[in-house]
């Protein structure tokens, strides 16, 4: 079994947990808050992981049996001795017996250690709030989503994210056009002049962000973004106290493929950008190359809340520092037909009215 | 009251279009005479009918729209105006058929564009298309910009006069 760590309160020995609107590591039981700094010593026992002492007799049948927990860990509780299971990459959770705040210290220690990590801004509260808020302005969301669908599951996770910074050069060819066109008595001309067009340019990428959870759907990661560098503090295991964790288990060689394309896309948008002369321009052939790249590993705040309506799951995320609110709701038909209807009429009836007066005029 | 206005309007709109186009399908229209007097009295009996239920229902903007309308089809089926209508060329037939068939696809088109605005906006987890957010402000510099002429093309085609028509 794996080590974890709970961060006692030094006054009344109940679990901490990260308060954001303080910003501290806060006592719920006796509401005393302890900077984060001067919980950093604790971090030097993470960094010391001993062998497990714990001999605990088992009745036979009461063992795990073999290969059951495969892509699995079981941890002790220190507080109620209680059995946490779950899977090899949870790096925080809650007890499920006493509801106490854990840290798989071994998750995040040597090589697995994340470089940085925002803290939570947003609290449970403003989850739940930007649930209802995501719900407004639907037309074509069923009401009875809005009155029936409940909120089945909200927990705040720090994601595993890779950010790359990168200094790229990139070349670009384009075919360009210029249209120009007058008239004289008799004709219409049209003259259209092309253009072969060369643009060389440089930019620098900063904490380009990939997804480094296979658990996380990559698309719904994206649609939180952006995160931004204002809230980022080098990472210490006491901002996940109260939270959930996973370590990442896409490594960055894995991530590399979709930042790059990421990178390519935007630089080349850039150099296009510097094309308006033109009536019209196509990409002939572009390359791009990265210097100086490096990857960082980040803990990212993210809540992610499940909702059940009709014997259906939807899920949605908020992101833990802007409040950005996504998922994808479900759509009333029967609404969708009557409202393309009701356009449709409108809009016919409108044109008539233009067809009208045209001929009557 | 929002939903009267609409329903108002509306209304207006369909009797106004309604109430019109007898009045230029009619292909014996510069021969109607007697008839098209019979027939204005048929409309504007329609023509208060509805006036009086929109009334009840709508404003008074809504009910300035349905007499402006309603004025407009009765001098045009009549034809008895101070305007100079004699010059214009009775609207065709097919002319109207095409306007009205065209009037019917925009709408459509409208009415799916517009749903599928509204639709879309139940959608929001998608792929992010670059890293525009991330690039560093003002890093980026253009280091060579090229532009070399190739060729020209000119296309002319014959201008349509009034003759041609």
């Amino acid at each position: 079994m794996g080590a974890i760590l709970e961060y006692k309160c030094p006054c009344c020995s109940g679990p901490l947990q990260f308060d954001t609107d303080a910003q501290k590591m806060k006592c719920p039981y006796c509401d005393n808050e302890f900077d984060a700094e001067t919980l950093k010593s604790n971090d030097d026992i993470l960094k010391e992981e001993k062998p497990d002492m714990m001999d605990w007799s088992s009745q036979p049948g009461n063992e795990w049996m073999q290969g059951e927990l495969d892509g699995q860990k079981v941890y002790l509780c220190n507080s109620c001795g209680g059995q946490i299971v779950c899977d090899d990459t949870t790096g925080a959770t809650d007890c499920p017996y006493c509801g106490s705040p854990v840290v798989m210290v071994g998750q995040f220690a040597g090589d697995k250690r994340p470089d940085i990590i925002i803290p939570f801004k947003l609290d449970k509260e403003a989850a739940k709030n930007g649930f209802k808020q995501h719900l407004c302005k639907k037309r074509l969301l069923p009401k009875a989503f809005r009155t029936d669908s409940y909120i089945d599951d909200i927990k705040g996770v720090y994601v595993p994210f890779w950010l790359y910074d990168a200094h790229a050069d990139a070349q670009a060819y384009f075919h360009g056009t210029k249209v120009k066109s007058w008239s004289d008595d008799k004709y219409n001309y049209t003259k259209t002049s092309h253009y072969r067009l060369y643009r060389n340019g440089s930019m620098d990428y900063e904490r380009v962000p990939v997804d480094g959870s296979s658990k996380m759907a990559d698309d719904l990661m994206e649609s939180l973004e952006p995160f931004t560098a204002d809230g980022e503090v080098a990472f210490q295991t006491a901002y996940l106290s109260g939270y959930m964790a996973d370590k990442y288990d896409v490594d960055s060689d894995e991530s590399n493929g979709r930042a790059n394309e990421r990178i390519k896309k935007s630089t080349l948008d850039r150099l296009t950008s510097t094309t308006t002369d033109f009536t019209s321009v196509t990409t002939e052939s572009s390359s791009v190359q990265l210097d100086n790249g490096t990857v960082k590993y980040a803990l990212y705040p993210v809540w992610l809340l499940t909702a059940k309506w009709n014997g259906d799951i939807y899920n949605f995320a908020m992101n833990g520092q802007t409040g950005k609110f996504v998922g994808n709701l479900p759509l009333d038909k029967g609404a969708y037909w009557r409202w393309t209807g009701l356009i449709a009429l409108i809009a016919t009836v409108a044109a008539l009215a233009v067809s009208a007066f045209v001929l009557l005029n | 009251m929002m939903k009267k206005r609409i329903t108002a309007i509306l209304a207006a709109a369909i009797i106004a279009v309604g109430a019109s186009v007898p009045a230029f399908a009619d292909e014996d229209f510069n021969t109607a005479g007697n008839d098209a007097q019979v027939l204005l009295t048929a409309q504007e009996a329609k023509a208060d009918n509805a006036f009086d239920t929109l009334d009840a229902i709508s404003d008074d903007s809504a009910a300035v729209a349905l007499s402006d309308n309603y004025d407009t089809a009765a001098i045009n089926e009549t034809g008895d105006t101070d305007s100079d209508d004699s010059d214009k060329a009775p609207v065709a037939t097919r002319d109207i058929v095409i306007a009205v068939c065209i009037s019917v696809v925009i709408g459509i088109i409208i009415g799916f564009i517009g749903s599928g605005i509204m639709k879309s906006k139940l959608t929001s987890v998608r792929y992010q298309s670059g890293a525009a957010d991330y690039i560093v402000p003002d890093s980026f510099k253009l280091n060579d910009s090229r532009d070399v002429y190739l060729y020209s093309t000119v296309t002319k085609t014959e201008r349509q006069t009034d003759k041609d028509r």
